[in-house]
């Protein structure tokens, strides 16, 4: 999935529904109702969204093991403008435009104001304007996620059918199939079908 | 040579003899069946010996026990203790244990861990196989389970998962049994 001269849309919209935007085996992102969405496109197709809202990330970071498990779920409230690119933009999504009311009840005074937080948030996974190769290609199924962190960085979360990969400050996790890998502050585990590594810090 | 001192003399081997067959057959009953090397120490040393013997054979079976998991797809050695150089690893709390004890002290709790053993599960999974134990029991157990570090559920599917240092409570729970049942039963 190579995204060229990305831009924001300039309308912004509002989910009528709860949105999942994502949900495997091992990964769950939903939005409620009443989030704030507005489409990236590049080239004149939609190809993402930042969204801002109330949210929900659930990522089963555990790695099995024929003597055990290792890790913990990590479950995240979603209350930052985040951005999603891939196939998210080419479902059907209960959108209706956002009305001034919408725009004031998550903190911003304008649809320009809310546009601005959106475009940092674009910017900082890569900047506008520019060609950004991100991560995906081949098979459909593909999705990036870029969730803003304590400390203003992006943790990222690529998707691709049965891999995923989900790179935070603090944890690293691979998916493939029945492979996986977990790197977090107590552990180091590579784990595939009856054998694994396992190295606790 | 009178035929009196004849007879005497007589009389003394004999009593000699059968001294000589009492001594060997004390001997016999003393002596370990089967082939091999025999020393006949005196009764004390042997003793000594033989408790120093037994102590050293227990430790280094102990010692394996700790240090070399032997499973079905080969041996892992365990390192124990802190490494050359680093401060000594820091004592366990002892209402920490306790907590970890106390988990495991149930029937109900046992018997989960024992199905997670063979590999993860959901709660309608587990509510088929241990249906002695009511819906919202279970699910008190599992919290219990779960609050003590012994498993883990995930939160997108749901299945619970035993986690390493519950597999490793479990074993050690039935070890401590089996070795006791053994002891009663000798």
């Amino acid at each position: 999935m190579i995204l060229q001269h990305y831009e924001l849309d300039d309308t912004v919209m509002r989910t009528t529904e709860p949105e999942v935007l994502l949900k495997t085996e091992k990964s769950l992102v939903e939005v409620d109702k009443d989030t704030l969405a507005v489409a990236v496109k590049s080239e004149g197709q939609p190809r993402g969204f930042v969204f801002q809202g109330k949210g929900r990330l659930v990522l089963d970071t555990i790695v099995e093991t024929d003597e055990g498990a290792i890790g913990e779920p990590i479950e995240r409230e979603l209350d930052k403008p985040f951005l999603v690119l891939g196939d998210v933009a080419k479902s059907d999504r209960s959108l209706t435009v956002a009305a001034k009311e919408d725009l004031e009840k998550a903190g911003y005074a304008d649809q320009k104001q809310f546009l601005e937080k959106a475009g940092s948030v674009l910017d900082r996974f890569g900047g506008r304007g520019k060609i950004n190769d991100c991560g995906c290609s081949g098979e459909g199924g593909n999705s990036v996620f870029a969730f803003q962190n304590e400390t203003g960085k992006l943790d990222l979360l690529v998707v691709s059918r049965s891999r995923l990969v989900y790179k935070a400050s603090d944890v690293i996790f691979v998916a493939d199939g029945d492979k996986t890998i977990l790197k977090n502050p107590r552990h180091i585990a590579l784990s595939k079908p009856h054998r694994y590594i396992t190295h606790c810090t | 040579m009178s035929d009196e001192l004849k007879d005497e003399m007589r009389k003394l081997k004999e009593q000699i003899a059968a001294m000589k067959d009492q001594l060997k057959q004390m001997a016999d009953e003393q002596r370990p069946k089967g082939r091999g090397i025999y020393i006949d120490i005196p009764s004390p040393v042997r003793d000594y010996v033989e408790d120093a013997m037994q102590g050293v054979a227990e430790g280094v079976h102990g010692e394996l026990e700790r240090s070399i998991f032997i499973g079905p797809r080969g041996c892992r050695i365990m390192r124990h203790g802190p490494p050359e150089g680093e401060e000594p690893e820091e004592k366990v709390s002892f209402d920490k244990v306790a907590a970890v004890m106390s988990a495991l002290g149930h029937e109900h709790r046992l018997k989960i861990l024992s199905e997670l053993m063979s590999g993860g599960k959901y709660v309608n999974e587990l509510q088929e196989k241990l249906s002695e134990i009511t819906t919202s029991t279970l699910s008190s157990h599992l919290n219990v389970l779960e609050e003590a570090g012994l498993v883990v559920q995930e939160k997108v599917r749901g299945r619970y998962l035993v986690t390493i240092p519950g597999r490793t409570a479990y074993k050690m729970a039935r070890r401590v049994t089996r070795f006791l049942e053994m002891r009663d039963q000798e």
